[in-house]
Formats: structure tokens, sequence, C-alpha cells
């Protein structure tokens, strides 16, 4: 990623990425997934890792954690994502669809486990079966969720980085 | 470097503003953003969501309409019901007199020519309908009122003439002086009252009742009243009246027929 790209494609597209996540939410009440840990996946197979990339893998995290105001450990993570995957891209074969889906699944669940840390280390919650149970579904709603946008982000993006080429 | 001007910089907005200076770059460029996608996301969801309340709203409105349609239909049966309910309660109130049984009985069949005489009823041989049984009707609600006879039984349905079809001729009497004729139909509104004695003192609004002499008709149902006398042109002995039906045969729906099997005189 160089600064051209940056500013012409990925910025727009965070900004598109913004707008229908607040669009999709407030037409179905739902929470859609998560947009930005997704866009951030897809990015990570395309791009080499640069400081560019770094940056706005943080700007991803700071506006996935800005909803719940866990902004500096959610773009942390990001980054952590970004460093974990230049330490492995070179063992994950990301070219096949096998590959892909294993590092999404993988980065998700552990996305999800962070964001579990942080829910039950900042609340007081009581571990009832109610309370898990729905917690539980809640997840499996955002993993489904966002392992989608991960894969409409990969389509669009091939789409996109191809024809540029 | 960069990266420590911008934790400075941050620093320093944080200690001035108590925010994140952060947040606030991403607020700025993300508001325009949000406002869009929250009024449009709302507005969509609010369109679909009355749209599909109004399409909810026209099947309901569609359903009531059926609704009102077969209630309106069932409150129309059930008027209808009572109204002959109320017929026959009357009916049999006024000829609790009459000692021979009654059986109720709905036109099934009327000419558009209100004085064609013959009308058919749903009453037949099953019945215990036989030829010759006199038929009868409530007259204005207050009397009972011979309307015909029945000529032709089958198993379901019956064939009456009416006062006024030519084949009909009936032995009656006057109410007030006790002559006595035979009425017979002519096909018009009027029956013609035929063999009254010359003598007889008859005045129109006279009240006409069966004889019972003919072995046909009970005696005492009213028939008719009197609505012009004149001599008989042919045999001057007599004199010949024309009768008015109590009747409104027009407007009949329902009739009696009165279970009297003829008297055959030896």
């Amino acid at each position: 990623m160089y600064l051209k790209e940056f500013f012409l494609v990925y910025f727009p597209l965070t900004l598109i990425f913004l707008f229908v996540k607040d669009f999709l939410q407030n037409l179905l009440l739902l929470y859609p997934g998560n947009l930005f840990l997704a866009l951030a996946l897809s990015i990570l197979i395309f791009r080499s890792i640069s400081w560019w990339l770094y940056l706005y893998l943080f700007i991803l995290g700071w506006l996935s954690g800005f909803e719940s105001n866990l902004e500096i450990p959610t773009a942390l993570y990001f980054v952590g994502i970004g460093i974990f995957s230049k330490k492995l891209k070179d063992y994950l074969e990301l070219s096949e669809e096998k590959g892909r889906i294993i590092w999404w699944v993988l980065n998700i669940v552990l996305y999800i486990i962070f964001r579990w840390i942080f829910y039950f280390y900042q609340g007081d919650i009581s571990l009832t079966w109610k309370v898990m149970l729905d917690l539980f579904v809640k997840s499996t709603f955002y993993f489904i969720a966002t392992l989608f946008w991960a894969v409409i982000c990969y389509k669009i993006l091939k789409a996109l980085l191809i024809k540029e080429r | 470097m960069t990266i420590l001007l911008v934790f400075f910089i941050s620093g320093i907005w944080y200690v001035l503003n108590k925010n994140n200076l952060l947040n606030e770059i991403i607020g700025f460029i993300e508001l325009p953003f949000w406002k869009t996608a929250t009024f449009s996301g709302s507005k969509i969801r609010n369109f679909f969501k009355d749209y599909l309340v109004l399409v909810n709203l026209k099947k309901e409105n569609e359903r009531l309409k059926q609704e009102i349609l077969i209630l309106k239909s069932q409150l129309a049966r059930y008027k209808e019901r009572e109204r002959l309910y109320k017929k026959l309660e009357n009916f049999y109130k006024i000829s609790f007199n009459l000692k021979y049984p009654k059986i109720p009985a709905r036109i099934i069949y009327k000419s558009l020519d209100p004085y064609s005489g013959v009308i058919f009823i749903d009453k037949g041989s099953k019945n215990g309908i036989m030829p010759q049984m006199p038929v009868l009707a409530a007259a204005g609600g207050k009397a009972v009122a011979l309307i015909g006879q029945v000529v032709e039984v089958y198993k379901n349905w019956s064939k009456v003439i009416l006062l006024t079809h030519p084949s009909f001729a009936a032995d009656v009497k006057i109410v007030r002086t006790g002559d006595r004729g035979i009425l017979k139909g002519q096909a018009e509104p009027y029956c013609t009252l035929q063999y009254l004695p010359s003598t007889a003192d008859l005045k129109p609004g006279d009240e006409v009742i069966t004889s019972g002499q003919d072995a046909l008709f009970p005696p005492d149902l009213l028939i008719g009243k009197i609505v012009s006398v004149k001599r008989d042109p042919v045999q001057a002995v007599f004199k010949v009246a024309e009768v008015k039906p109590l009747v409104d045969f027009y407007n009949l729906d329902m009739v009696f027929v009165l279970i009297k099997i003829p008297e055959v005189p030896l």
C-alpha cells in the first residue's frame, strides 16, 4: 500500500463502509457485523505490509472500537493482526480459497475472544446460562455476518485491484 | 518521529480539551455520513414498514368488506326468516278456528303477469298435498282468506289455480244477507259472482265467504268484497256481482294448504 492508494482507494472505501454499516444498522435494526475487520482481513490478503497499511489498520481498528469505547485496544489489536499476518503470511496458503477461509475464521474467532475478554473485564457480569446463551447467539451472528462481509470485501477488492493493475 | 509528534499533539489536545483528537477528527469526517446513513436508513425502513402496514390494511379492508357482505347476506336471511316466522305465527293465530291441519308452502313460481291465475308451490305429494285442496293466505294479517285450489300435485311441488283463474269455482255466500252464489274466475283482477237471486239486496263492500256447500271448501273462509252488482244480462232471474279478492296476489309469497280431503258426495 502506498500514499496514492491510501487516499484514492482505501480512504473512500472506508467512508463507503462507514455509510453502509450505519445505513444497514438503521435499516435492519440489526448489527450488520464488523465491516472494518472484514475490510482489514481482505486487504491483508492482497497487500504487503507497509507503514501505510499499519496506519490504515490502526484507523480501521480505531473505527471498529469507536462505538464500544475501545478505540486504542482495538486499533492496537488491528495493528497486531498486521504484524501477525506479516510473520505468518508466507506459511498460509492465502491464494487458495480454503486457506483464506481458515485465515478469516481464525481471525474473527480471535477477535471475538478479544472482545469477550474486554466484555467480561469491563462489566460486572454474572455468568448465568441465560447470559452465556445470549452471548453465544450474538457471537455466532457476529461471526457469520463478519465472515460474509469478508467474502464480499475480498470479491470487491479483487475486482477493483485487478482492474487497476 | 511522526508517531511521536502525533502522540505529543494528541496529548496537548487532551490536556486542553479533555477529549481525544483522533475521535474529534473522525467525528468531523464521519458526521455527514452518520447523519445521511441514519436518516436514509430510518426513512427507508419506515417507508417499508408503512408500506407493509398499508398492504396489511388493504388486506384487512378487503377481509372486512368480505365479512360485511357475508354478514349482510346473513342478516338478510335472518330478516327473511323472521318475516316468514311472523307470517306463520300470525297465520296460525288467525286460523285457530279452522279445524283442518295446514301446511305452509312457499310460492316457487309466479307468472310475471300478476293476474295469470296460476302459481306453483314448493310442497307436493311428499308433503301430503292432494288435488282440490284449498289454498289460503293471510289477508292483511288479520284474517284468513281463500286464494285458490290445488289442481295438480307432483312429488315436490304443486300447481295452484287462484280465484281469478277461469277454471276456479266455489259455492259462496254473502255475510250480511246470507245469499248464495257461485264465484268464478275470469282471468281478470276481479272474480264474478253468479247465480245470485234477483231479490238479493247486495251492496258494494259486502263480504263474500265460502258456504261449505260444495264439499270442496270449508265454510266461512273469507274470499273478497263485492265491488259492483247488476242484473245478469243473459238470465234476468239472477243477479251478477264483481268480487275483489281480499288477498293481493301480486305480493304473495307464502300460502297455506288446508289438508282437507274433498268430500265426494255419494
